[in-house]
């Protein structure tokens, strides 16, 4: 793949928002956030490292966590965005746009050279 | 039945590795983090996870434990913690390398029992050293033992060697002290 390092880069940077925003809505557990993430192309190539990241973001205030019972095993940790989390998400959608037309504009400009 | 528990044997190899890979994490992050491992895998097997190959990707998609282990440091320095020796280290070391030399026979022994049952329990030396130190008192001994029968040296060289024995062992112990290297949040490693 080309540039792969600064995929990597941009993965890091920018799953924490892609998971803020799988969480505005219904809270979800853990496995089937990880599942919802891994059926997006490209976006998650070590489903265990986002366990640490969901850890960091309750420990940041983004997301709050409960315990629910499951119909089959033990109980589920379930995690929801707090306003907080909605508030950053907010912010990085808008500078997140302009970055990507910036962005896009430069190599449109380049490639017509 | 027997696929079961060779299932089995993969993941707890995969949570092993995790673990120790975890090793310098905090206990509490360290404890959610496998934690949330297990029941991820526990969900899959599930959900249908059944054979070994299915398996295997399961763990392979989780990926990398030393990886997953750099993603829950992100935010956290690696920081040594001190001191290298604790009171109850140097008491320990005290104990070993002194309690020979104690009155009596009932005293050093006590002494040096003690003393080694610090030594094992504590987590600033490999096993070697301590190993080292154990040997300390029955080393000397036997190298007095063996000068004796064979040079015959006056009792001040027997004193000196015996001396030179014990205070190198304790140079190189207090030397080789060595704090667990542990992670904490960056603000706080000062």
């Amino acid at each position: 793949m080309v540039a792969e390092k600064v995929f990597t880069q941009l993965r890091r940077g920018t799953l924490e928002f892609c998971v803020l925003a799988l969480l505005q809505g219904e809270p979800r557990y853990g496995f089937e956030l990880v599942k919802a993430l891994g059926e997006v192309d490209g976006l998650v190539t070590t489903e265990g490292t986002i366990y640490p990241l969901l850890a960091r973001l309750r420990r940041e205030g983004l997301v709050e966590t409960s315990w629910r019972e499951s119909e089959s095993g033990p109980p589920r940790r379930y995690y929801t965005s707090t306003a907080e989390g909605g508030q950053a998400l907010a912010a990085f959608t808008a500078d997140w746009q302009r970055f990507c037309a910036s962005v896009d504009a430069i190599l449109e400009n380049g490639r017509r050279g | 039945m027997n696929v079961e528990q060779d299932n089995d044997r993969l993941v707890d190899a995969y949570l092993k590795e995790l673990a120790k890979a975890a090793e310098a994490l905090p206990a509490a992050r360290r404890t959610e983090l496998i934690d949330d491992m297990k029941a991820h895998i526990a969900e899959e097997r599930a959900a249908g996870a059944s054979s070994e190959s299915e398996i295997r990707q399961i763990l392979q998609r989780l990926g990398d434990p030393q990886e997953i282990v750099a993603a829950a440091t992100e935010g956290l320095v690696l920081v040594e913690v001190p001191p290298k020796l604790r009171p109850s280290d140097m008491v320990a070391l005290a104990l070993v390398f002194l309690g020979p030399y104690l009155p009596s026979i009932w005293v050093p022994m006590i002494a040096y029992v003690i003393g080694i049952g610090m030594l094992w329990s504590s987590n600033r030396w490999t096993v070697a050293w301590k190993l080292l130190g154990t040997l300390n008192w029955p080393l000397a001994y036997a190298v007095l033992l063996g000068m004796e029968a064979t040079i015959q040296p006056p009792w001040a060289l027997s004193i000196t060697v015996d001396t030179l024995i014990g205070v190198a062992l304790l140079v190189g112990m207090v030397l080789a002290a060595k704090a667990p290297a542990k992670v904490q949040p960056a603000g706080q490693a000062s």
